[in-house]
């Protein structure tokens, strides 16, 4: 069985909360574990509230379409919006094993949504931008 | 999110419910600015109850640990929830941001202090470091201060004067080899610890400084000035303890005569400053203009750049001069009126940066100083004044907190101009 959450968001930090909030319902209506809820919730935080920080430059309203759907144990997060072209998968991997004075703040949000998601896929597609990642998941 | 701080021990301890995401990671950044801004350089972060943390989050507790720890302050999450350690788990900073019990317990106890001398008296506590017992500061006067009047600076009422490290000083002046290539742009200048800022008057309107590189000394042509050498008897810690929560430049140096026990001192402060009050000239007082310029009224705006409302308010101050008690001796032409109010008077030059907060307990005045010229944003630099007129005066300087390096003046120096 396909369960599916579809969710349109401003672009607007505030909506952050809101998006959480129904990630998590929907993850605890599929009895998707805590942890595995945890993770999509911070990729998605991650790319999101990146897209609304700096893709656009114009202070206009604007929006971002998320759809998550569960199928064979395995949950697909998708983010599209009409955002400056921008691919989050070629953002250097940042060096942590340096010390903390000598890292870069850059790029640590996406490698923590590397380290939480199962497979990531950017896609620029009719004048969007298209991330497509997977995650394997246990049920609760 | 709700946060909330109490204090434990030497620390400052926060605790954080909710989210720290992309839109609340800001709220918290400006939670713990406002903390290190009222004096607390010890946080303890409680994030037990945090059930979110992203890379946003993380940005903030790795700015202000970065932060405190230049100043020997410390920043420690002492307690976490299990998402909190998966994400500083996976960004690798476990070892640096998860406090240890032991760290905890250690900072929960007070210190033993460094033994110092705490007074406290007009409006302000202080601790006192003895520095250097007997030490003694020598001024030398350069120039004449008269010539202002009708800006009659020449070349050969003016001199190329070097600021070691062992020496401070304030006056009119201009980095430069030579007069003619400083003479359109004389301003206010302050040179400590082998650091000079001056305001240039050619209408760059940016303050132009140089901090000496080993014992090479940057030279300055002096109009007139001040020049201060020898060493520091006493290094005062303040903080302002009264209703307002800031302390005047008058109560500063009334306090520090006491300290330093002397009817005439010398004095460098580095504060945080809650605004100031003061005048720089904005065209250079060599073209001999008019009879009264820069002073006659009502041209003296043109002269003359005040600030009528406190300027600087949230920044760091870099102020030197001399203050005494009664307008005697050598020093006399020097000396202003402080306030209306006070039979104190002095002379300050103050040097205004970008603020950050200072480190706490015995610091080194070398190191301070250069420190904020390589560190922060130079902003401007005023001769301060007071403005006490009734209803309309914009007051005088005041300070939150800082550190007043100061000694008694006991003479001019040998074979001087």
């Amino acid at each position: 069985m396909e369960s599916r959450l579809f969710l349109v968001l401003r672009n607007n930090l505030s909506e952050l909360k809101r998006m959480s909030d129904a990630v998590s319902a929907w993850c605890r209506g599929n009895n998707i574990s805590s942890a595995a809820e945890f993770h999509v919730n911070l990729a998605l935080d991650e790319i999101i509230s990146n897209v609304i920080r700096y893709g656009w430059k114009d202070l206009g309203e604007h929006q971002l379409n998320v759809r998550l759907s569960l199928l064979n144990d395995e949950v697909t997060v998708e983010v599209e919006d009409d955002a400056t072209p921008f691919n989050p998968l070629e953002v250097p991997v940042p060096d942590l094993n340096r010390p903390l004075e000598e890292r870069t703040v850059g790029g640590l949000g996406i490698h923590l949504v590397r380290q939480v998601m199962d497979g990531l896929e950017y896609q620029r597609l009719d004048g969007k931008n298209l991330l497509v990642m997977k995650k394997k998941i246990s049920y609760s | 999110m709700e946060i909330t701080a109490e204090i434990s021990g030497e620390a400052k301890k926060i605790k954080v419910k909710g989210r720290l995401d992309g839109y609340w990671a800001d709220h918290l950044a400006k939670a713990l600015e406002e903390e290190i801004h009222r004096g607390a350089h010890n946080l303890l972060l409680d994030l037990s109850e945090v059930v979110f943390l992203s890379s946003a989050g993380i940005r903030v507790l790795v700015r202000y640990y970065k932060q405190l720890k230049e100043i020997n302050g410390f920043l420690q999450v002492s307690e976490a929830s299990e998402p909190v350690k998966k994400v500083l788990e996976i960004s690798r900073l476990t070892g640096i941001l998860l406090a240890s019990e032991s760290t905890v317990a250690a900072v929960a106890t007070p210190a033993v202090p460094t033994p110092s001398l705490h007074m406290e008296m007009h409006g302000a506590a202080f601790d006192v470091f003895p520095r250097t017992l007997g030490a003694k500061l020598q001024h030398r006067l350069l120039g004449d201060p008269d010539l202002l009047r009708g800006c009659r600076f020449r070349q050969e009422s003016c001199s190329t004067v070097q600021f070691p490290e062992s020496t401070f000083g304030i006056g009119l002046g201009a980095l430069g080899d030579s007069f003619e290539e400083c003479h359109g742009r004389f301003g206010e200048f302050i040179a400590v610890a082998g650091t000079v800022a001056y305001f240039p008057t050619d209408g760059t309107n940016v303050p132009d400084y140089l901090v000496a590189a080993g014992a090479s000394y940057p030279d300055v042509q002096v109009c007139y000035g001040l020049s201060c050498e020898g060493q520091f008897c006493k290094l005062a810690r303040f903080e302002a303890k009264n209703e307002t929560g800031t302390v005047t430049l008058t109560q500063l140096v009334e306090s520090a005569l006491e300290i330093a026990s002397a009817e005439q001192m010398g004095l460098v402060i580095v504060a945080e400053s809650a605004g100031l009050i003061g005048a720089a000239l904005r065209r250079p007082p060599t073209v001999e203009a008019a009879k009264n310029a820069p002073f006659e009224f009502p041209r003296i705006r043109e002269w003359l750049s005040f600030t009528t409302e406190p300027a600087y308010t949230r920044s760091l101050a870099l102020v030197t001069g001399v203050a005494s008690r009664g307008v005697e001796g050598a020093l006399a032409p020097m000396l202003r009126p402080l306030t209306s109010d006070t039979p104190i008077v002095g002379h300050f030059h103050a040097a205004a940066f970008s603020y950050r907060p200072l480190q706490k307990g015995r610091i080194e005045l070398t190191k301070t100083v250069k420190s904020l010229f390589e560190n922060q944003t130079l902003q401007g630099i005023l001769h301060l004044l007071s403005d006490d007129r009734a209803f309309a005066g914009a007051g005088q300087s005041q300070f939150v907190r800082g550190a007043c390096w100061l000694g008694p003046l006991t003479g001019t120096v040998e074979g001087g101009t």
